[in-house]
Formats: structure tokens, C-alpha cells, sequence
């Protein structure tokens, strides 16, 4: 499956900005089921530095920094990905791995899984917390399988939880999102994530896109497609398998990856810094369009 | 020294030196000497008990008017808490610092080895020498610095432990300090003060000087220059006047000739950190940090931080600026890499640590943890980091409901928290009254990479506990510090400071300082011309101004809206026009607009700000300079403590808060580097000066009185003016108004006139560096220019005439308040142009997740 995705942000500022530093983490990543052929980011006014580098995470991150008086700021990322089907979903559904033997598992696994601990610790938006072990308790059945616990999970942040844009921020606390039962993409992908790590279980954090399908007879807008969030779990010796409770499914052909991290904290799309006090608005428009093979 | 004091036996000094049995530095169990004591103990017994008593306290006074302080933060009276020196030096043996020497040096190779696998390979998590949640789970390890890399052979450039002697006499390593230790400022500070006031302690020694390590320190930072720089420009970057070492950052940013900078002071663009100065934006190759890592880079570290410099990982990504120490390096003040030395000592080294640790167990393993909880009241319990402060409580010394808290905390996310051994120190004897006590001790020594090694302080920074018997050893607590003793069988060559050729490059003059100085010549002239007006008016008030005729004269009513004018603190004198007003009332004013600091515009609010302004480039002051700021703040504490009633005893405690300014005034006006610094303070001066002249002239003059009253009104301004002698040998007439006029505006002769200061701006103003040939430059010239021809063509018969209708001189009136507004304008040119500060923010974030099926 091949995919255009548009993304373009745009700041704008009530007073002129004379500097601001930027960094822009908007290029698909490339792995065992997805090749990024093409990504491009465009800045306007075309800025004074700019550069890519790899983070930590292995995520490619564009840094750029501007230092002409500007009350405009765009971004524009424009990717061509294409998409085969995620084995480690498949691998997993036949695992027998039991939840609680996670983490002796991981240690038997050896060099290769020394970073995969930082996943089952607590991060930025992602505390340690007893509200969120009490909720995620009932899914993890003494003898479960890490497969079966997963989906159980899945599925109870998606009953519990009511999908409500606008009711939560990006600072929205999870245990506040279990209390008040509401919240995006990103909260169910914060409190699954949450849940899995107060079990002790490693889960990341993972930002992308997915292609959205109008109702029947109605043809599909340009720009309503949005940025999306989901959950990647570690299954020793198969390795990293998606879930997005948002939708209560496996990410298959509709998901594209862009970036993993603990959170959102380390994964988000664009972060700067501006030289300026006045007050600034936002404006993010995502189109993501199927193309021919 | 001529003390009559016959020298008295040891036997007195070391009374009740004895009730605990500790292991002591000085003293064997049997109260003996130990012999590398003997000729520093036979020192003290010269001296006397007096004699000894009398060279403390010089001590500290010296250390207090040396401005040396460390302050306490969230303490506001003891914002500059004076530091506490013992005049008994810690002696360490030959023998035994060749072994500290050698731990010391094996460590930071350690140290070294450690910071650079952990920011490149990770071989230490990926072979479990030390296991991975201890690193991932600490918040110093900073991912965005992954893979960073500076010049130079080491990662680690300063680093200092804390060592302590352990009760089988051994020493221990207690902690390491590996971001931005301090105390080495501090040290050097201690050896100068004890040798200047106790020379004699120093016979039949050998002592190592400290200069040579500064020399090393040198070295480092041009091993770690971008390109390989030879005249590198290097900044320290403090968190401000506010921190609780600031003194060690001005004084070392001054003892090594760095420029002493804060985050706004500095930028990242174009590749490069620059340095706003008044000459505009020059070059940084280092930045010697006393921030938090986490606090440098809001763009990429912790957002929050308004300390550090946005860009700036970038730039070090680039290699266009190195940071000493390496932002990420707080990673090795974890506490549970304690537990795992022993084996990184192995792997790096095939070596055993020559210097023992503290035994540690780390909670994130589970026997560990186990233990820890079993053994809760034989531990001290710490978090692995020092964010939200470092948590440490000895288990023994808690209740049974904060035990069971904390093993719930503990059980929750057990790879938090380590449990030490708990340790006891040995003591040095401090001398306290007559007498000297046994105080716990720690040593911080100090390390700085050099050539191609590490180099070691012979010395360091050596902390008592304050209370006899407490085992609480930090400047936080309000700990005795003393010089540390290392002697050498050889003399050391003498190495001065700086003889390489570095930072020999031209100074510059942050925006920051020359804004400070800018208002430090401001604020001073305020303080001096209000508080000499207001106590004229006072003198008026008491002496007959009111109890004649029981009410106040047209004169003293004028002076005191004057005082209203001058202080900007309306309405004030200025609301009671039609109202009978108590002798009492006003003065209740006075004594709130001298002695309140919490009024804006009072004399003691002016003066806080003059004193921040002050602190805030203390670099730039001479040891005289700050022997007289402290006695202005004990004038000032005197001001502040006085009653209302006692309003009438204010002259003296204003006469020496005066009398302290202008010898600061004086001391700057022989010593000051004629630089542009000077041309900074001189302006602010100059222009505080003529805008209160205007708003006096303005209040007192424009309205005509009646010839008795004008006399009276006359007299104070002169006086006040210190222009009374002047006025009478020039024009030798009773008062009038045509003659003072010309002199207050027109006479070249009286430094004081108008014109004669627009003159002496004029030629500071065009010695200013010209940043770029833009509006800015010109307009400010422009507008000195301007207000000085429209003086320069003033006529006095314009100024006097009068509008009989309501007896006000309109001309005098606009001709005032035109100049003070011109005046306020090159004020705020000034500002624009020299000392911009760019605020800046976070760019908004915001979610666009919507529903998707």
C-alpha cells in the first residue's frame, strides 16, 4: 500500500518573531513494514539553518532556525510511504508468552534488549501510579498470555474511555483520564502504555498517521485527516507489536509510523522556541492520500 | 603584636577536646599530637588564646568585606549568609596525599570512562556490568545528548568528591560532584584570607600552592577549544546574583579573566554562541557552566529552564562551542553507581577502587531491595538523583508510620532509591570561643583534566560540621570551612596565574553588566540627591518650618511636594491641599519614604536596587569597593530597623549611608577602568542626575511666591544642591531667582548646571562603541544634541517671566518638562540600543487528534 501524506503547521504571531529554533520530527521512519521512498520538509520563510540528524530513538529529526523578522511561520511535510503487513502482529497472536514472564524473558534476551527497560519505566506524561495499576489489574490474569492481556487491555480503554477532542490537553493527566472517562488518540495511547508499564511490561509510545475512509457516498475532504497515536508492546524474541486502543485494532495498512518514543514528550511533531512575547495561534492540516503502486 | 598574654599550654586550649572518642585528624587517643601536627600545634599555642580569639574574628571580617558569601536560597535574610572560616587549617600528610593523589586520579579516569560509554556505546548496560533501569531510570541521563562529542581527550573536565575518614582509618569517597562542582573559588578565597591574617601559622611550613591547578584548569579548557582555538573566549554561565555559590562564579570568572554571563546574556544562532555586548554580538568558543545540564537548552532539555541558552545542544552538536562540564555528565552524581564501582573499576581497569565507597544497595534489584527494607534502621536512604531534592533520611531517626511510607515508596518503584551504610567521620579540631572542639570533616578535592590525565588541587575545600557532635556537613546547613594543607618537600616553583598567552583578547562589556552599571551610577545619584533633599526638608520640619506659626509656611508645602516629585511616590504631600495637617502625619510620611522598602521610590527601596545592581557585577568591584557596600548595608539595615517615632535620629544613619556612597563614588572615580563600563555608570549618573534636577527646579520654582517664601525655598535648593557656597561666591547677592537660575542651568563654571552635564554626556555619549550606523545611534546623540542647544539658547528673562493672572512661570514650567522628557527618551534609546534582553517561549503545542474509525 502506498501513501502521500501532506502535513503542513502553521504558526501565526501577533507580534513579529525575530528568532526561533525548531525541531521538526515529521519523517516516516523505515522498518521491517514500511519504506519511506520520499520525504520533504519545507519551511517558510526558507530558514537560515537547517539540518537533519538521528535521535536517540532512531527517529530522523529535522532542526532548523530562522532569524528574519517573521509573523508567519509554515511547515510543510510531504512523505510517500509504502506499507506491507506487520509480521510481529502474526508472530504474537501465536505466541504463548506468558504476561508475568516478561521481564525475566527480556534479560535472557540479552545485549540486544538492554535499551527495551527504558520502556518499562515512568517518562515525562507517563507517572508511576497507583490508580493506573488499579485500573489495568483486572486484565492481567495470573496465567494470561502477554497476546490475550494486551487485548484485553485493549479493549477495556476502549469501552471505558469516550473518544471527546477537545476535552483533554497534551498535559491532561492519565489517572485524569481514567476519572473523567474522556479523551483523543493520545490520552488512550498515554494510558495504555501507562497501564502496560505499571504491570512492568515495556511499551512505547508511537506517532503517525492514518488514512481516513468517508462515509459511504461522500467524497473525502481535503485536510481532515489528522495525526494519530498508538502503542507498540515488546514481546521477547518476536520484538515490537502494535495495538491502538484508540480503535480497538492492530494497526495494519492504514497506519503509518512516523516516530517511537516513551511519550509524546519525545516524539513531538514540532517543538521550538521563539524570540518574541506576543501571543501566537496554531493551525495543523493532514492530508493522507492512497496513491497507485 | 604586643599581647601580654603569656602563651598558654596546650592543656587549656584542648579542654573537653575529648568527651566523644571519635577518630580525630590532629589528636591521637591519648590526647597526644600526631606528628605531622607538632610544628602547625606549636603554631596555635604561640599565639594565646586572646591573640587566637582576636585573629578569628579579623578573619571573618575579612572574609565579610571581601564579599565572600554563600547564600541560602528560600532564606531572604540570609541571602549573602558570610562565609565561616576556621583559622585552623586541615593538615594532610605527605604520604597520604600521594595515595589521595593516586585514588583520585584513578576515579576520574573511571569517572571519565564511564560518562563517555554511557553517551556513545552503552557497553556497561548491554554486558549488565550495571543495569540499564539505573541509568534509564535516572533523570540525568539526557538522551538529547547521545553521542555528543566535544574536542579534547576527556569528557570529564572538573570533578570533585567528597572524602571522609571512616572510623578504622581509612578514607572513603562519599559522593562525587561531576556537572558544575563548586567550592574550588572558595578554597582559593580560604588560603589568601588565612595567610594574610594568621602568617604565622604558616612557619616551619611547606604549603603547596594552589595557583598551579588554576594553571592546569587553563590548560583544560584550550584542550577542549572548538577548532583548536588558541585564544578561546570563555564565558561562566551563572544562574545569577541569586545562586548560592554566585560568589564563587564572579570571583572566579575575575581570577581567570573569564566574562561572567547569564543564560539572556548569551545566544545561539548561525552555528555559534555569541555574547551580547555593547559593541554587539562577539563570538563564545567556551562556556564554563554552573547550571544544571537539564537547565542549558530549554529547546531540547527541560523547556521550563529560563537559565539556559536555546540552540545550544545544536551548536555543541556542531562543534562550534565546548561546555565544561559536558552537558548529560550529572549522570555520574547517580547515587546507585555506587553500588556497581567496584565492578566498572574491573571492567575499565582490571583494577580494585584504591579508595574505598560507601556500601550501597540499589533497591532495583530485588535481594537489594529486600534488604534495604529489612535493614531500614541501619541506613541512610537516598534517591538516586537530587531532583526534587535528594531525599535523604537516616532509617533509624524515623517513626514507625514514616518507615512504613517509605518501604511503600520503595516497594514502588524500587530502582529509585539506594541505602548506604551509614558513615561517621573523623574530627580536626575547630576553634570556637577559647577553645578548640573536635568537628566532623569532609574533604571536597578538585580535579580538572590535563594533559592528557588529570591534574588534583593540592588542597581543597575542607567542611566542619557546625555543631559539636552533628554529623551535618554542608554550606547549606551553615557549615566552618578551612584551608586545606598539603605540603611539599621541595618549594614549588612560584606559577603565577595566566602565563599562557590565552585570553589575553580584549574584554567586552556584557549588555547585562553595562545595563547594571548603567544603573548603579542611576540609583546611586537618586539615593544621595533624594535623601540629602528629604533631610533638608526634615531639618525645615523640626526646626520651625511648622511650630511657629502651628502651621506649615508656603515654603516648607512647597518642599514637600517637592519630596512627593522627586520620590514619584503620589500622591503623597500632594493629596492634603485643603486639609489641616498634623506635624505628626508628615512626618510619618518621611520616615515611610526613608525608612519603608517596600514604597516604591523610598530611600531603602532605591537602595536594594542600587545594592542588586551592585551584586549583579560584582565582578567589577575592588576589595575596597565591597568593604564599603557592606557598610552600606549595615547603614542600611540600621534605616531600616528604625521606628517612626524615632524619625528625628534618622540624620546620623542617613549621614552614614551617604558618607559610604561617596567613598564608592570616589573609590570609582580614582579606580574605575575608564573602559566602557565606566562610560555606562557615568551616563546613568549623569542622567539621574539632570532629570531630578528638572522635576526640583520644576516643583519649586514655576511658581511665584512672595519674596520671604522664594528666600526660604531658594536656600533649601542650594543647600541641597550643594550649591549654596557657589551661588554666594559667584554672584555674592541675596537670594534671587535670575542669578540661581543662571546658575542651576546656564554656568559653565558649576559642574552641576544643566548645561555643563549635557556637555559631559555629549562626550560620553560619542565615545559609546556605534553598534551599527543605524537609526538607534544616531538618534540617541541626536536627542543629547537636541536638549543641549536647547539649553545652550536658553534666556533667562524668558525663563522668569510670569503670568501675573496666576503667578506661574509658564516658561521655566514647559522648558523642564520638555528637557525631562527628551532626557527620559535617551534614557530609553540606551536601553534599546545596549542593553536588550529577548524574552522568549515555548511555540504553542497543540493536539489535532480526531476521531478516527
Amino acid at each position: 500500500m502506498r501513501y502521500k501524506i501532506t502535513h503542513v503547521t502553521e504558526y501565526k504571531y501577533q507580534e513579529p518573531v525575530g528568532l526561533c529554533h525548531n525541531r521538526v520530527c515529521l519523517t516516516p521512519r523505515n522498518n521491517s513494514h514500511q519504506t519511506c521512498q520520499v520525504s520533504d520538509i519545507r519551511v517558510v520563510p526558507s530558514p537560515d539553518e537547517f539540518n537533519y540528524r538521528t535521535d536517540f530513538f532512531g527517529n530522523t529529526v529535522a532542526y532548523f532556525s530562522s532569524y528574519k523578522e517573521h509573523d508567519t511561520l509554515q511547515v510543510t511535510s510531504v512523505s510517500h510511504v509504502n506499507l506491507s503487513g506487520r509480521q510481529e502482529t502474526d508472530l504474537a497472536f501465536s505466541s504463548s508468552v506468558l504476561w508475568h514472564d516478561v521481564s525475566a524473558l527480556i534479560i535472557a534476551d540479552g545485549v540486544l534488549a538492554s535499551d527495551v527497560f527504558q520502556y518499562t519505566l515512568p517518562s515525562q506524561y507517563i507517572p508511576h501510579s497507583e490508580a493506573v495499576r488499579e485500573f489495568a489489574k483486572s486484565c492481567f490474569q495470573e496465567d494470561a498470555t502477554l497476546w490475550s492481556a494486551c487485548n484485553v487491555l485493549m479493549q477495556k480503554i476502549y469501552k471505558s474511555i469516550e473518544f471527546k477532542p477537545g476535552f483533554t490537553t497534551i498535559n491532561t493527566p492519565v489517572e485524569h483520564v481514567i476519572r473523567d472517562k474522556k479523551g483523543v488518540c493520545q490520552d488512550f495511547a498515554h494510558l495504555m502504555i501507562s497501564c502496560l508499564r505499571n504491570m512492568g511490561l515495556p511499551a512505547r509510545y508511537v506517532s503517525g498517521y492514518i488514512e481516513t475512509v468517508p462515509p459511504p457516498g461522500k467524497e473525502k475532504l481535503v485536510g481532515t485527516d489528522a495525526s494519530h497515536a498508538w502503542v507498540s508492546v515488546y514481546f521477547p524474541t518476536i520484538g515490537w507489536v502494535e495495538f491502538d486502543p484508540t480503535n480497538c485494532l492492530h494497526p495494519t495498512f492504514h497506519h503509518i509510523t512516523v516516530a517511537y518514543g516513551r511519550d509524546y514528550h519525545d516524539v513531538a511533531p514540532l517543538r521550538g522556541i521563539v524570540f518574541g512575547s506576543g501571543k501566537q495561534s496554531l493551525t495543523v492540516k493532514v492530508d493522507v492520500v492512497r496513491s497507485a503502486e | 603584636m604586643q599581647s601580654i598574654n603569656p602563651n598558654i599550654p596546650l592543656e587549656t586550649l584542648i579542654k573537653g577536646y575529648f568527651t566523644n572518642k571519635s577518630l580525630d585528624e590532629c589528636f591521637g587517643f591519648e590526647g597526644e599530637v600526631k606528628n605531622h601536627w607538632k610544628r602547625l600545634v606549636d603554631n596555635v599555642e604561640k599565639f594565646g588564646v586572646e591573640e587566637l580569639t582576636n585573629r578569628q574574628l579579623e578573619l571573618l571580617k575579612l572574609l565579610k568585606e571581601n564579599g565572600v558569601t554563600y547564600n541560602v536560597y528560600g532564606d531572604t535574610d540570609g541571602m549573602n549568609r558570610p562565609w565561616q572560616l576556621d583559622s585552623m587549617p586541615l593538615l594532610i600528610s605527605p604520604l597520604e596525599w600521594r595515595i589521595t593523589e593516586r585514588g583520585m586520579k584513578q576515579r576520574a579516569f573511571v569517572l571519565n570512562k564511564i560518562l563517555e560509554d554511557l553517551y556513545g556505546e552503552r557497553r556497561l548496560l548491554k554486558e549488565r556490568i550495571v543495569p540499564p533501569e539505573l541509568i534509564y531510570a535516572h533523570s540525568g541521563f539526557l538522551r538529547p545528548c547521545d553521542q555528543v562529542v566535544q574536542p579534547g581527550k576527556n569528557r570529564l573536565i572538573l570533578y570533585a568528591a567528597d572524602l571522609s575518614r571512616g572510623p578504622d582509618g581509612k578514607v572513603w569517597v562519599l559522593r562525587d560532584r561531576t556537572q558544575a562542582p563548586s567550592g574550588m573559588g572558595y578554597a582559593l578565597e580560604n588560603r589568601s584570607a588565612l595567610a594574610r591574617v594568621v602568617p604565622e601559622l604558616f612557619k616551619d611550613h611547606n604549603v603547596t600552592k594552589l595557583g598551579g591547578f588554576f594553571n592546569s584548569m587553563m590548560q583544560a579548557f584550550l584542550d577542549i577549544a572548538p577548532q583548536g582555538k588558541e585564544q578561546p573566549r570563555v564565558v561562566l554561565l551563572t544562574p545569577g546574583p541569586r545562586n548560592e555559590t554566585y560568589f564563587e562564579h564572579a570571583f572566579l570568572a575575575s581570577h581567570m579573566g573569564f566574562t561572567l554571563a547569564q543564560g539572556d546574556d548569551l545566544i545561539a544562532r548561525d552555528g555559534y554562541v555569541w555574547i551580547k555586548t555593547v559593541e554587539g554580538l562577539e563570538k563564545v568558543d567556551i562556556i564554563l557552566r554552573r547550571i544544571d545540564d537539564n537547565y542549558c537548552d530549554p529547546m531540547e532539555l527541560y523547556e521550563g529552564s529560563h537559565l539556559g541558552i536555546p540552540g545550544l545542544l545544536e551548536v555543541i552538536r556542531k562543534g562550534n562551542v565546548s561546555v565544561a562540564n559536558p552537558l548529560g555528565s550529572s549522570i555520574l552524581e547517580n547515587t546507585g553507581l555506587m553500588a556497581f564501582m567496584h565492578n566498572i573499576f574491573k571492567y575499565f581497569l582490571n583494577e580494585d577502587p584504591i579508595f574505598k565507597m560507601v556500601a550501597t544497595w540499589w533497591g532495583g534489584q530485588k535481594k537489594e531491595m529486600d534488604y534495604l527494607i529489612q535493614h531500614l534502621d541501619e541506613l541512610v536512604i537516598k534517591k538516586i538523583d537530587r531532583t526534587n531534592g535528594s531525599g535523604t533520611v537516616i532509617g533509624s531517626q524515623l517513626s514507625r508510620a514514616e518507615k512504613d511510607n517509605l518501604i511503600r515508596r520503595i516497594k514502588a518503584q524500587p530502582y529509585l532509591y539506594v541505602g548506604q551504610e551509614e558513615v561517621s567521620f573523623s574530627t580536626t579540631p575547630v576553634f570556637n570561643r577559647d577553645k578548640l572542639e573536635p568537628r566532623y570533616t569532609v574533604l571536597r578535592t578538585f580535579l580538572v583534566a590535563a594533559n592528557g590525565g588529570y591534574e588534583i588541587m593540592p588542597g581543597g575545600l575542607t567542611r566542619c560540621s557546625p555543631e559539636k557532635g552533628s554529623f551535618i556537613v554542608s554550606n547549606q546547613d551553615g557549615g566552618i570551612a578551612k584551608d586545606t594543607w598539603v605540603e611539599t618537600a621541595v618549594r614549588g616553583i612560584n606559577t603565577s596565574l595566566l602565563h599562557n598567552s590565552d585570553v589575553k583578547r580584549k574584554a567586552v562589556l556584557p549588555s547585562r553588566a553595562a545595563e547594571n552599571l548603567y544603573w548603579v551610577g542611576r540609583y546611586s545619584q537618586r539615593v544621595l540627591r533624594t535623601s540629602r533633599f528629604i533631610r533638608i526638608v526634615l531639618r525645615n520640619l523640626t526646626q520651625g518650618g511648622y511650630s511657629r506659626t502651628g502651621q506649615e509656611s508656603e515654603a516648607t508645602r512647597s518642599l514637600l511636594h517637592t519630596i512627593t516629585h522627586l520620590t514619584g511616590t503620589y500622591p503623597g504631600f500632594l493629596d492634603d491641599e485643603e486639609n489641616e495637617v498634623q506635624l505628626n502625619d508628615r512626618l510619618n510620611e518621611i520616615h515611610k519614604l526613608i525608612c519603608n522598602p517596600s514604597v516604591e521610590g523610598s530611600i531603602l527601596f532605591t537602595v536594594n536596587n542600587l545594592l542588586k545592581a551592585m551584586y549583579a557585577v560584582r565582578d567589577r568591584w575592588t576589595v575596597d569597593n565591597w568593604r564599603i557596600i557592606d557598610d552600606m548595608e549595615d547603614a542600611s539595615r540600621k534605616l531600616a530597623a528604625l521606628e517612626p517615632e524615632g524619625i528625628r535620629h534618622v540624620f546620623t544613619s542617613l549621614d552614614n549611608l551617604n558618607g559610604s556612597l561617596l567613598s564608592f563614588l570616589e573609590m570609582n572615580r580614582q579606580s574605575m577602568y575608564r573602559g566602557e563600563g565606566w562610560l555606562m555608570y557615568r551616563i546613568g549618573q549623569l542622567i539621574e542626575e539632570m532629570s531630578l534636577e528638572l522635576t526640583q527646579y520644576r516643583a519649586l520654582l514655576a511658581f511665584q511666591f512672595d519674596e520671604a517664601i522664594e528666600f526660604q525655598i531658594l536656600e533649601a535648593l542650594l543647600v541641597s544642591n550643594q550649591n549654596l557656597s557657589n551661588y554666594r561666591s559667584v554672584y555674592r547677592t541675596y537670594f534671587d531667582i535670575a542669578p540661581a537660575l543662571d546658575l542651576l542651568f546656564l554656568n559653565k563654571q558649576n559642574p552641576i548646571s544643566i548645561l555643563s552635564q549635557l556637555e559631559q554626556l555629549l562626550k560620553f555619549i560619542d565615545q559609546l562603541p556605534h553598534v551599527d550606523k543605524g537609526v538607534h545611534e544616531t538618534s540617541i546623540s541626536n536627542l543629547v544634541f537636541e536638549c543641549y542647544s536647547k539649553v545652550r539658547l536658553l534666556s533667562i528673562e524668558e525663563l522668569l517671566k510670569v503670568d501675573p493672572e496666576v503667578e506661574f512661570r509658564a516658561a521655566l514650567d514647559k522648558t523642564c518638562e520638555e528637557l525631562s522628557a527628551k532626557i527620559a527618551r535617551i534614557s530609553v534609546s540606551l536601553t534599546a540600543q545596549y542593553f536588550s534582553h529577548t524574552t522568549y517561549q515555548s511555540a504553542e503545542e497543540k493536539d489535532n487528534f480526531k476521531l478516527e474509525v
